[in-house]
């Protein structure tokens, strides 16, 4: 009896210890994030839906980079390039050259008697006309029903030159980028052109919003904290027709990642060590020269 | 006997002439790179350009961290055994010390302070102290960041203020050339030029448009492209990469 009990125990404690380890190990990481640190350039919802593009995420907190900025073909969105950036607890994205409805004023048919109008405006007193409430033809964008009077003019002079010379596009950014690090991030943005105006940006402060004008509703660094811990800010959020359509351009989440990854043994490959065999005498320490030279700063 | 003594003193001379020309061949060949006149050859410095410099081939490759020192003004030569086309000194902010891109048999080739960029010349490997750095230094003007390597393994990586889009950080690689303090600048007097110059401006501030790592005031420029070329890094990057040699390869490129 005995002699059986023993192997038993063994056994059991053997079972024990197995499941213990399994419920351990399997059990989540104190502070990680349940998503993981993730970038990406543009995604749109609406009526031209547009999932997040390109899309970098970091599981491990290794370092993740696309540029792979391909949009489906869409009458409403062009990026001319875009960087997104995901890494532990760091994500970054970069954009150039975004145009929303791009060459979508040249299509429009001006109406016939506004067109009469801006072709006998008189010599003087032509700024002081009113702006005629003509409604505008289907832009074939997710937007309410537009009237001359909600196009940002000021003048019928403004309206005729607006219409007749038609800007290139709706809205137009040339540059935005977004980090976050940790729980903190920010927003750096370009000019903006509405119309071909360019617009007066107040602030790229957390929760700053575009002037207002009715064909968008433009906020700036728009910023969250999620129950796991981790962050997320993004750039700008265009919202077309009153929620018809919502952009989202430039948005970046931090958190740290699942488990750290383990340091390889083996140098990088992109960075070349030195031969270990038959090197030379390591190079010295630099001593600064008191000097000056002339540098681009 | 005569006959034979003749006999045999034939093949003798001739030997004893195949090795005197033998001799003069390797006399008049190995003079032909110790009589170039250095007077007559322009230096490679940040502050000239030597335009027949040959162009680096391979400006986004790594190296084996091989740095060398001309212990004396040398010249630079277009090619092993070609013709040479300036001259190198000793000394530029400090010693001049080279990163090694290429070797054959008694030569190697350099990149060079002078302009235009990614210039390289083949030096003879004579008189030359050879040492090695294990640090490589990366700048991303996309990502807009400083990554500093050691033996291939991350020393840290940090925002950067990089070049402008009119005026930008020249990709490829290139050196550091030197570490300087210039008081001149008094909110950020560390200076690290580098072999290297903006594309787009010929001259800044007085100087050849030199391009070099340093530091800045204001952090909001850190993860900016906002220089007119320089590569501005934060206060902790830059006590690190005081300690880097000269010499040492900084591979710029757009990721």
């Amino acid at each position: 009896m005995r002699r059986q009990l023993t192997p038993t125990v063994l056994t059991a404690a053997a079972v024990a210890g197995v499941v213990t380890f399994s419920l351990v190990a399997s059990a989540p990481v104190g502070n990680a994030a349940a998503r993981p640190s993730s970038a990406y350039a543009v995604s749109a919802e609406g009526q031209v839906p547009i999932p997040k593009t390109p899309l970098a995420e970091s599981l491990d907190g290794k370092r993740q980079t696309t540029s792979a900025l391909e949009l489906p073909k869409n009458p409403l969105l062009s990026v001319r390039a875009g960087t997104a950036t995901a890494g532990n607890d760091s994500a970054s994205v970069e954009l150039f050259d975004i145009v929303v409805g791009p060459d979508i004023l040249s299509q429009v048919q001006i109406p016939p008697e506004l067109k009469q109008q801006c072709a006998s405006l008189p010599a003087t007193g032509a700024n002081d006309l009113p702006i005629p409430d003509i409604a505008l033809p289907d832009l074939g964008l997710p937007l309410p029903k537009l009237s001359t009077k909600d196009l940002p003019v000021k003048n019928l002079p403004d309206l005729c030159n607006l219409l007749l010379n038609p800007p290139k596009s709706l809205l137009a950014i040339d540059s935005l980028n977004v980090y976050c690090s940790g729980d903190s991030g920010g927003v750096d943005l370009g000019s903006v052109t509405l119309l071909g105006q360019t617009l007066k940006l107040p602030s790229t402060k957390q929760g700053a919003s575009l002037p207002s004008n009715p064909l968008a509703a433009i906020s700036v660094n728009s910023q969250g904290k999620h129950s796991d811990g981790s962050f997320t800010i993004t750039g700008l959020s265009i919202n077309l027709g009153g929620g018809a359509e919502v952009i989202n351009l430039a948005s970046a989440t931090c958190a740290k990642p699942a488990a750290k990854p383990k340091p390889k043994p083996t140098p990088h490959p992109d960075n070349p060590a030195p031969p270990q065999l038959d090197t030379p005498p390591a190079a010295p320490v630099p001593t600064p020269i008191k000097t000056h030279q002339a540098v681009t700063g | 006997m005569r006959n034979e003594r003749g006999g045999s003193s034939i093949p003798a001379l001739a030997v004893l002439v195949l090795l005197g020309i033998v001799a003069a061949v390797g006399i008049w060949g190995g003079k032909k790179h110790e009589t170039v006149d250095l007077s007559t050859l322009t230096a490679s410095t940040t502050a000239t350009t030597i335009a027949t410099a040959p162009l680096d081939t391979q400006p986004f490759s790594g190296t084996t961290g091989l740095v060398v020192h001309p212990r004396a003004e040398a010249a630079l030569y277009s090619a092993p055994d070609a013709d040479a086309f300036g001259k190198i000194g000793t000394s530029q902010f400090g010693p001049t010390w080279l990163p090694v891109v290429e070797q054959t048999d008694g030569w190697v080739r350099v990149l060079l302070p002078s302009k235009p960029n990614r210039s390289t010349g083949w030096l003879q490997d004579e008189d030359l102290d050879r040492a090695s750095s294990s640090y490589l230094i990366r700048v991303h003007t996309s990502s807009r960041t400083i990554e500093l390597f050691l033996n291939g393994k991350s020393l840290g990586s940090w925002k950067a203020g990089v070049g402008a889009q009119k005026t930008p950080t020249p990709p490829g690689r290139t050196f550091l050339l030197g570490s300087i303090i210039d008081h001149k600048r008094s909110a950020s007097p560390i200076v690290l030029p580098l072999g290297a110059h903006s594309p787009t401006l010929d001259t800044f501030g007085g100087g050849p448009g030199t391009v070099a790592i340093h530091g800045w005031p204001n952090p909001h420029v850190f993860g900016a492209a906002i220089s007119a070329g320089c590569v501005r890094v934060p206060k902790t990057a830059l006590a690190h990469l005081q300690k880097v040699p000269l010499g040492t390869l900084v591979l710029i490129d757009s990721k």
